[in-house]
């Protein structure tokens, strides 16, 4: 079976992964492709292509309702970031139970859902593969993403649901928000720490890869009700992703710590850091700033500021807020640099030699990345210096 | 009927112009509303759209009397209009207003083609009515400093231009009209570039010829570039975003100096050739308490102030049809000749099926 002429769904399709499906659902599988959008706002690179863009809420059970009508695959790729925790885990458990409903109802003969290698937790050291067992609570992102996972599963074993889930690991490319831009950022605004010298293991997937895999999800037989894991040939260290990093953003800003060196500087930085200092940093955008600096209350409160900081704190904290708001690029000596003290799923992350094992995904759905760590960065090396990431 | 000379001269002198807003999105919500507060002797009193509840919100925030769901209904009532619609729109609902004896400040882009320019501006001079476009980065103090400084020859014979403007796609868009083809026109290049060209036309005068590449492969494009060589002898460049954040410049090489002037904000650079030295400055009035940079409300302000005297004076508004479809002219000369824009980590044999369905899709 192929995708051809067939009429197909995106949930997410705004998003990093759902917009790269969007475009080779259009350019290489000749698919009908219609999006369900729930801010247009963000609409701009899957509107490029002559696809439907159905407005709604993925919470919106009439509106998801609606998007599904007709459709033969339906690939759920929408997660939500921002919001309470209470919005997250409503989005992410109402948003597929909706969708679930959906395609129950109007018999759609497909729904891929796309979750993550997360759903796992911290991973132990060694093979991880689709039987390993999930450990410890886990974090929000993987509680959600967990609870979505059973929903669908536990439809498919009561009411069939013809659910296909994919578990990608770390994805990375072009437009991919926490494993490129603001991979370039963090390297760009201080220090990025290499855990233990950075030798646990990164399973990093190019995002490509993943949306070949849900491709293949959608079109290959007897896969119903089946977990897939989805990542690269092999895994790079952590050391390896964060110096192709580097190298492509033309930056050098990683430095080894220990785990002992890495509670240090977090305790250091939060008794530095303070709610102003971070709210300057968030309007760092030239045009921004030069209007919030002129407000008077901003004037009197910066003036304060110089009048009772070292020099040195002071000069940091204009380069800091003003960034590139100036013409005069020299860089400001003396400044401080930030150290990006990792959480704790991110710390335990670093840590692991976890190897994700894709042979399920290998022998069933006939996946071969075809993108190794060095080819898949220099196309996201092509994308940083053409989006001036760096 | 009578024309807009006409129904303004029989009210009463020095009374408020009354307006009405005619379509009620973003950019009424955070622009026009905002401005026409600030504007001295304007009464914003009817705001259209055929969304009635998005109209009475915005009516009982603002202070608006009245709301019509129907422009027609409102033009017996009114001196003038600005017109906030769908790009596929602006032609129609402004020939209608103007031949009604309705002023109107149409907001950018002017119409979808240079013959519906044509159509509006007939309109105008047939109701005897003041047609203003809204590009009101033409009262950016920065972009008045270059144009002034490019007529008197400051920079010398202009060689060539880089002009970048782009941002991550946020503005707060109530409806999909912005990405459907058929209301929108196009993409990135006739909704920014609009602005963008419209400023490059009015610093260097006219293109000669041009090449375009997009990256629209069936919608409407995000990305999109254009080479030009101007009728003044300059070449240059200027590429548009809705997918990644640009310089937000246009660079300006003459054989005596070169400008960077930003096309946001007051600040400009100016380096003498041959020296190593920058002047970084913004372009201020010549009032003490004046404030350095300007709001896109400010701008939009200046403009309908600008606009209204027109109206009561029967000047020339700073922005009349004729400079409107300058613009509108190049963008529709760029999309008939559209090439696939190269994106450099797009496979090979993806960018061949990706030119062939923008053939298709033009």
């Amino acid at each position: 079976m192929n995708l051809g002429g067939r009429k197909v769904l995106v949930t997410g399709g705004t998003g990093f992964i759902g917009g790269r499906l969007v475009e080779k659902l259009v350019l290489e599988c000749d698919a009908q492709v219609r999006v369900l959008v729930r801010n247009f706002a963000h609409a701009a690179r899957i509107a490029r292509f002559p696809i439907e863009m159905v407005g709604g809420d993925i919470t919106d059970e009439v509106a998801v309702q609606k998007a599904v009508l007709g459709c033969d695959t339906i690939f759920h790729c929408a997660h939500d970031f921002a919001g309470t925790r209470h919005q997250q885990k409503r989005m992410a458990v109402q948003g597929i139970r909706n969708v679930s409903e959906a395609v129950l109802q109007e018999g759609v003969p497909r729904m891929i859902h796309v979750s993550t290698f997360s759903v796992y937790g911290p991973t132990a050291d060694g093979d991880l593969t689709e039987s390993s067992p999930w450990r410890r609570p886990g974090d929000l992102y993987t509680q959600t993403k967990r609870a979505a996972e059973r929903l669908v599963l536990d439809l498919h074993r009561r009411e069939d649901l013809p659910v296909v889930v994919l578990q990608p690991t770390i994805v990375y490319g072009p437009f991919s928000k926490s494993w490129t831009i603001a991979v370039v950022n963090d390297l760009k605004t201080g220090l990025v720490p290499l855990v233990n010298g950075g030798d646990g293991y990164c399973n990093a997937v190019y995002v490509d890869d993943v949306v070949d895999a849900m491709i293949l999800a959608a079109t290959q037989p007897d896969v119903l009700g089946e977990t897939f894991l989805i990542s690269g040939e092999q895994p790079v260290t952590w050391k390896e992703f964060y110096s192709a990093f580097e190298a492509a953003a033309g930056i050098r800003a990683t430095v080894a710590m220990s785990e002992e060196e890495l509670r240090k500087a977090s305790r250091e930085q939060a008794r530095l850091s303070n709610v102003i200092f971070e709210l300057l940093t968030l309007v760092r955008q030239p045009e921004v700033v030069s209007r919030f600096v002129m407000l008077p209350a901003m004037r009197g409160f910066l003036d304060i500021l110089r009048d009772h900081l070292e020099e040195e704190r002071w000069e940091s904290l204009k380069s800091r807020v003003l960034g590139n708001a100036s013409w005069d690029h020299r860089q400001t000596s003396g400044s401080i640099k930030q150290i990006h003290v990792p959480n704790a799923t991110r710390l335990a992350l670093y840590q692991s030699k976890t190897r994700v094992r894709i042979d399920k995904a290998r022998k069933r759905l006939g996946y071969v990345p075809q993108f190794d760590f060095e080819h898949g960065m220099e196309l996201t090396t092509r994308f940083i210096r053409w989006a001036n990431l760096a | 009927m009578n024309s807009g000379r006409e129904k303004l001269s029989s009210s009463k002198a020095g009374a408020p112009i009354k307006l009405a807003i005619i379509g009620c999105g973003a950019v009424t919500e955070l622009s026009h509303l905002p401005a026409a507060a600030k504007v001295w002797n304007l009464q914003v009193t009817v705001l259209v759209d055929k969304n009635r509840s998005r109209a009475e919100a915005l009516g009982r925030q603002y202070g608006v009397p009245h709301v019509a769901e129907d422009y027609t209904q409102v033009w017996d009532k009114v001196d003038a209009a600005i017109v906030a619609l769908p790009h596929c729109l602006h032609a129609p609902v402004s020939i209608d207003l103007l031949a009604h004896g309705v002023h109107v400040l149409v907001e950018k882009p002017m119409a979808l083609s240079g013959a519906e320019c044509d159509a509006i501006i007939q309109a105008a001079e047939q109701g005897r009515t003041v047609l203003a476009v809204g590009l009101m980065r033409r009262f950016q103090r920065s972009a008045q400093f270059t144009k002034a400084i490019l007529d008197t020859d400051w920079l010398g014979h202009i060689e060539s231009f880089d002009v970048q403007e782009g941002f991550v796609y946020n503005w707060p868009v109530a409806s999909d009209f912005f990405f459907r083809k058929e209301a929108a026109g196009g993409g990135v290049l006739i909704d920014t570039g609009a602005h963008t060209l419209d400023t490059l036309l009015w610093w260097l005068g006219d293109s000669a010829s041009l090449e375009y590449f997009d990256d629209n492969y069936g919608g409407v494009e995000a990305d999109c570039e254009l080479r030009l060589v101007m009728k003044c002898g300059a070449t240059g460049i200027v590429k548009l975003s809705r997918t990644h954040n640009l310089r937000g410049t246009a660079i300006i090489r003459g054989t005596r100096a070169t400008l960077e002037v930003s096309l946001h904000s007051n600040q400009v650079k100016l380096r003498p050739t041959g020296m190593a030295f920058d002047v970084v400055g913004h372009v201020l009035p010549d009032w003490p308490q004046a404030q350095r940079e300007q709001s896109y409300v400010d701008l939009i302000s200046a403009q309908l102030t600008d606009w209204l005297n027109a109206i009561r004076s029967g000047h020339s508004p700073a922005v009349p049809g004729v400079e409107g479809r300058r613009s509108v002219e190049l963008i529709e000369a760029c999309y008939a000749q559209r090439k696939p824009l190269v994106l450099p980590w797009m496979a090979p044999g993806m960018m061949r099926s990706s030119a062939a369905i923008g053939e298709v899709a033009r």
